[in-house]
This record gives C-alpha cells, sequence and structure tokens, in this order.
C-alpha cells in the first residue's frame, strides 16, 4: 500500500474545516466540548500476508497514540520532571516564545483560558508499536513518550494571529529508541476557515527526526478565512483549532498521525465603527474601572456590589454580567426620566471646568448600574437567556446614592471619588441611581465600557451572549 | 402624527440606526460656514496634515493608537455637505470643546453618544451654548436660552419623555437628536457622505 493512500486512510475530514458549524457555540466555558480525561488511542498497522491460526486475518505491525490531559498528564508531567532536560533546536529568531501566561509544564499552573487573547493546549501523548505474530499473540515492541504546548495569540484588532508549537520528546524504547520520523502541520494548512499565512518555525513540509531529549519548535502566522474580515457582521468560530503530527513509516514502525486540536478562538467583523479581530470566547474578561479617571461613577459600581445582593459583575458572589446592544434607550428611559438634579451637588460643580469652551458649567447627570447596556439593568424585563426577571418601572425604585465631595484638588474624579447613599438600602434593590458629575458619568460609558466592549471584543448577538466581570480600582 | 407613519427624522437619518452604519459610541460636532481647514484646527490638529481616506483606512491608520494611559489618541473625519462642516470621532470628544469655538460668528452643534445609553445634543450660535439636553431627560436641559426650542423639541419628539416609551416604537434617540437639528438648524448629512472617504486626522501622539 502507497503511504499517500495511507495517510489518506489515516487523516478523516477535520470536524472544524468540514463545514461551517450549524449553530454558533455559546461562549461559556462550560459549553464548550471538553477534552476526555482518559487516554484516547488511535491505531493504525500494517497487515502482513501470513493468515494467524485464530482470525485467519494476518499478522503485523501496528503502531497506537494514546493521549493524556488531566491527572494522568500530571503523572507524565512529573515523571518527565526528573528527567533530563531536552535541547532545544535552533530555533528562527522571530518564533514566539512559549507564552509564560499558559503556565505549560503541569496540569497543576496549566490554563487553557488565561486571558482573552490566548489559547492553550497542553498534552502528553505516546507512540506504543506492537507485533502480532501468525498465532495471534500481540508483543509491545517500542514506545515514545512526548509532550505537545500548544498556543494561539488572537489580536483584537486583526484577523492574523501567532500559532505556536513545542513537541518536546521525552523517552524513546524499543522499535522507538531512537525517535520518530514525522511532519507538523497546522490545520489551518487544511481547508477551512483559516489559511496560513507564514511559516515561522520549522517548516510544515520538512520530514524531522523526533529525537528523544530534544523539543521542536513550530510557528505560523494564520488568518481567518470565513469573512470576518470582508462582511460586516460576520462572526467565525475557531474550534478545534491545533496541529496534526503525521508519522512515516520507518522499520517495523507503520505510519500514524496524531491530530492535536484543542484551541479555541473566534473573530468577527461585528462590532460597529470597530475593525475585524479575533479572541479566546472562552476567557471571561475582567472590565476594569478606575476610581482615578471616573470617581464617583466607578465608585458607585463598586458600592453596588459590596451593598446590595446582585453583586452584578463581582468575581466575590455575583455573577458575570452580559453586554446588551440594542435596548439601552429603553433602559436609560426608565431608570433616569423621573431623575431630579440636586442643588447642592450642582453648587458644588459649578467650580469645576466647565464642559466646553463657552463656560457650560458641570451638573449633577443620572446615573445607573447594572449598566443600561447591559441585560442585568434593572430596568430589563428578560435576563440573557429570555427568561423573566425581576424589574423595576421607574428608577426611584433603586437604591439612591449621590457623589460626595471628599477633597479640594480641583480634579473632578478625585475630589468626586465616592458615593454615599440618600437613604438606607434594603439591599435587595435590582439597581442604583446615582446623582454622579455628568463628565465622569459620560466618561465611563465612553472610555471605560466602549473601550472595553471594543477591546475585548464583547458580543450581543444570537448565540454569542459575551460575560464579562467588573473590577473597580 | 399618525402612529402608523414614518417619523420625519427617520427619512433624513434612518440610516444612523442601521446595524454597523456607526459606532457604539461617538461625538459628531457640525459648523455651519466653516472649512474643513477651520474644523480641524478647531480640534488643535494641522490641517495639513489631513488626508483622504476611507473609513476603513482611517481605522487601519489610526484606530488603535493609545496614549499613555491606555485610552484612544483622537481622530477625525472631517468634510461638508451643503454650508454644514462636519467632523465625527469615535470614541473621544474633542468636539465638546471645538463646538463653541466654530460657532463664533456663526453656528455649531454636536451630538454625542454611548452604548450606555448617555446622549446628549448641543446647539451652540456665535459662542455660546444656546440648548444642551439629553433626549427625553428634561432634568438635562442647559444651555443660554433652553426654553427656546421648545415646540421644535416637542415637534420632533426629543423631548418630553414619550409615555410610551419603551411600549411602541420610536425612533433611536440618536435619530430624534439628528431630528432635532434637521429641524433648527436644516442640517442633513447623507449617509454616502458620511461613511465615504474624508479628509483625516489625528491628534499628534503625546
Amino acid at each position: 500500500m502507497v503511504l499517500g493512500t495511507l495517510l489518506a486512510l489515516l487523516v478523516p475530514p477535520h470536524p472544524a474545516w468540514a463545514a461551517p458549524a450549524p449553530s454558533p457555540p455559546a461562549t461559556d466555558p462550560a459549553r464548550r466540548p471538553a477534552p476526555s480525561a482518559d487516554p484516547v488511542t488511535t491505531c493504525s498497522s500494517i497487515e502482513t500476508d501470513v493468515p494467524t491460526e485464530s482470525d485467519g486475518t494476518g499478522g503485523g505491525e501496528q503502531v497506537c497514540v494514546r493521549a493524556w490531559r488531566g491527572e494522568e498528564a500530571a503523572r507524565r508531567s512529573a515523571a518527565a520532571a526528573t528527567r533530563r532536560t531536552p535541547t532545544a533546536a535552533p530555533r528562527p529568531l522571530a518564533f514566539p516564545d512559549e507564552p509564560s501566561a499558559c503556565g505549560f509544564g503541569s496540569p497543576g499552573s496549566f490554563k487553557q483560558d488565561p486571558n482573552r487573547f490566548t489559547s492553550c493546549s497542553e498534552v502528553w501523548w505516546e507512540l506504543i508499536t506492537s507485533e502480532r505474530d501468525s498465532d495471534g499473540t500481540v508483543e509491545i515492541t517500542g514506545s515514545l513518550n512526548l509532550n505537545n504546548r500548544q498556543w494561539n495569540l488572537y489580536d483584537a484588532t486583526a484577523v492574523t494571529w501567532t500559532h505556536g508549537l513545542t513537541i518536546t520528546v521525552h523517552d524513546g524504547a524499543g522499535t522507538l529508541a531512537t525517535g520518530a520520523r514525522a511532519q507538523a502541520v497546522s490545520l489551518c494548512d487544511e481547508p477551512g476557515f483559516c489559511l496560513v499565512d507564514q511559516v515561522i518555525g520549522l517548516p510544515d513540509d520538512m520530514e524531522i527526526d523526533l529525537v528523544p531529549g530534544h523539543s521542536y519548535s513550530y510557528g505560523w502566522i494564520e488568518k481567518e478565512n470565513g469573512g470576518a474580515a470582508a462582511n460586516q457582521g460576520a462572526v467565525v468560530p475557531l474550534s478545534f483549532a491545533g496541529a496534526r503530527l503525521i508519522g512515516f513509516a520507518q522499520d517495523q514502525v507503520p505510519p500514524w498521525v496524531f491530530t492535536d486540536d484543542n484551541l479555541w478562538g473566534r473573530c468577527d467583523g461585528s462590532l460597529p465603527g470597530a475593525r475585524a479581530g479575533c479572541v479566546n470566547p472562552y476567557h471571561t474578561p475582567t472590565f476594569i474601572f478606575e476610581r482615578a479617571l471616573y470617581g464617583a461613577a466607578a465608585d458607585m459600581i463598586a458600592w453596588a456590589q459590596q451593598n446590595l445582593a446582585g453583586a452584578w459583575g463581582s468575581r466575590l458572589g455575583g455573577r458575570p454580567m452580559h453586554y446588551l446592544y440594542s435596548t439601552a434607550d429603553g433602559n436609560r428611559n426608565v431608570m433616569c426620566r423621573t431623575f431630579v438634579q440636586d442643588d447642592t451637588l450642582n453648587a458644588q460643580l459649578s467650580t469645576y471646568p466647565p464642559r466646553d469652551s463657552t463656560g457650560r458649567p458641570e451638573i449633577d447627570s443620572c446615573d445607573e448600574f447594572p449598566f443600561n447596556a447591559s441585560y442585568e439593568s434593572g430596568a430589563m424585563q428578560t435576563d440573557v437567556n429570555g427568561n423573566p426577571k425581576p424589574h423595576i418601572t421607574d428608577g426611584a425604585q433603586c437604591a439612591q446614592v449621590i457623589a460626595a465631595k471628599s477633597g479640594s484638588t480641583g480634579n473632578l474624579a478625585l475630589d468626586f471619588a465616592r458615593v454615599v447613599p440618600l437613604e438606607r438600602p434594603t439591599g435587595f434593590e435590582l439597581c442604583v441611581r446615582g446623582h454622579i458629575p455628568y463628565t465622569l458619568n459620560v466618561a465611563l460609558g465612553r472610555d471605560g465600557y466602549l473601550r472595553q466592549i471594543r477591546g475585548f471584543r464583547t458580543l450581543d448577538m444570537p448565540g454569542y451572549h459575551d460575560p464579562f466581570w467588573i473590577q473597580v480600582i | 402624527m399618525s402612529p402608523s407613519a414614518p417619523h420625519p427624522a427617520e427619512a433624513d437619518w434612518a440610516w444612523v440606526s442601521r446595524p454597523m452604519a456607526v459606532g457604539l459610541g461617538g461625538f459628531w460636532t457640525f459648523a455651519l460656514n466653516r472649512t474643513p481647514a477651520q474644523v480641524i484646527e478647531s480640534f488643535g490638529m494641522d490641517p495639513a496634515a489631513a488626508r483622504m481616506m476611507t473609513l476603513e483606512e482611517g481605522m487601519a491608520a489610526y484606530d488603535t493608537r493609545l496614549d499613555e494611559g491606555g485610552r484612544p489618541i483622537p481622530w477625525i473625519r472631517v468634510g461638508t455637505h451643503g454650508k454644514w462642516a462636519f467632523a465625527f470621532e469615535d470614541m473621544t470628544a474633542v468636539g465638546q470643546h471645538a463646538a463653541g469655538r466654530l460657532s463664533a460668528g456663526t453656528r455649531a452643534a454636536y451630538i454625542s453618544w454611548t452604548p450606555n445609553g448617555d446622549h446628549e445634543v448641543a446647539l451652540y450660535e456665535d459662542g455660546r451654548c444656546v440648548v444642551a439636553f439629553e433626549p427625553w431627560m428634561r432634568w438635562s436641559l442647559s444651555g443660554s436660552d433652553p426654553a427656546r426650542f421648545e415646540p421644535q423639541m416637542q415637534e420632533t419628539g426629543v423631548m418630553p419623555c414619550p409615555e410610551d416609551a419603551g411600549r411602541v416604537h420610536h425612533p433611536s434617540r440618536m435619530v430624534l437628536m439628528l431630528g432635532f437639528l434637521t429641524r433648527v438648524a436644516g442640517l442633513r448629512i447623507p449617509e454616502r457622505v458620511a461613511r465615504g472617504p474624508l479628509l483625516t486626522c489625528a491628534a499628534t501622539t503625546p
């Protein structure tokens, strides 16, 4: 049998690239297909012409690939750590280092989704050769232990990304004592939603010997090929991304294939006014709002997280929030139409820099949390899943706070850095409404919220309701 | 107006409500009988540095530039239509100070919006802010003569807040703000002009 035919049989169409996903994946990490903790074994064999006594089929040579993640991977990681340090093959200068954020080396430190722009994969795997003789007896003839580290580094404003792969070869025995001959290809080399734009590590078409005690670095600049850049509004999931190792036949070792496909991403051109870009949607980002920039507008968020049962967006007892694209106008109307400015606050604000070049004074304004542009808004009648939720019909039903002047530096954010409640809250209000200096209020909505919606490519579309946390510093 | 009749503002401005037509937040400044160079100067930028660019080219050149604090560096797209000059900002609000300067001896205006619903429209005459407000929020009215345009506010639906808001369709508050400026100042910017190639300029990097 010729090698090409054998490889064609060994390599099925990859699920990520075979056809567009029928329904986009949710971005909830719990809903992503989890890799199996049990070893996954795939085998290929070359039959001989000699019939066996037991079943009439021929004897032959077999090679199996087994891959581990989780606890068994931890055991293998510890075992490998006691052995010698592998020698890295020389790498091109442009090749990126393994991201420290991935925590490679141990399942205890490993993070699959360390941040919004990184997807990581680490797997321990083993090649095992065996021989079945004519009487059906199977004998293990060799083994090779390897470790793969893979990562994709995305960019919020580009539909290209860096894909890295490090293969480390540990112990070899028997038929594989000196290693195995193979080539590694990115799954973006195959027809689908991405393309390899540039090779920055070992060439894809280079056959190399995976020798025990050595490591090998591959790298690719890849780009989305599904329309996110070209078509406004397009979303392209990158599921089961990674690399494929194609092993070549050698003495007593049949050809083999190992598909390492646990990288994830998403490219889109769906944010109005923003360039297309890509992220790891399974990392829930944390939106940061600084008191130094937004003063009382930021403190009002912290106050709600600490004093109201909803604790929206707080990692400490709360739940993530979800950006809402379409109905912020309506929520704003419910929250603020009955608002009345506070004369005392207006008088305090009148000494601060005017809002424009004509001297229009700084004023009290209506601010609210959870954001109007979030499914958690107190005015929203349904939650992110479309289920009815408790809601208010007037912002007066929210807890009420006001910015408190605590300094005289002339800097609005510093002098109005805190809020105080106007009345004692029950703690079960569905929202907070605040008297906040206009400039701080709008700055948080524009500089703060908008910048982070765009920066983390936070989507609100059918099938994509991205969660986010909020931290006030 | 009949409940089923299209809102007058939608005839001129419905395009801003279409998906992807405008950014999630923005600041648009308008000035009557001003040149693009005057507009650019009012933003503290150099007209000689401006280049004609498509929106995509402008975003590629300037959209990812941040200052040392990680905040966007202002950049604008500037053009004219009829007697009006305009400048479009995406994530910054330099126009809040430029509008007053541009109105000296003439009229200027701005609209501002954020994804969180913090909207504002302002009209300037000869260096004074005559009226500024958030649509539907009477408490927000300010300016030297906020009552002057009360009839037009009511006529265009930008004030007061409709009782049936949230229950029946109303144009977006961005459309209402622009419709108000069309009614009181004759301002119109067609989509083909707004989204076409425009003079593009950025603040210098600090």
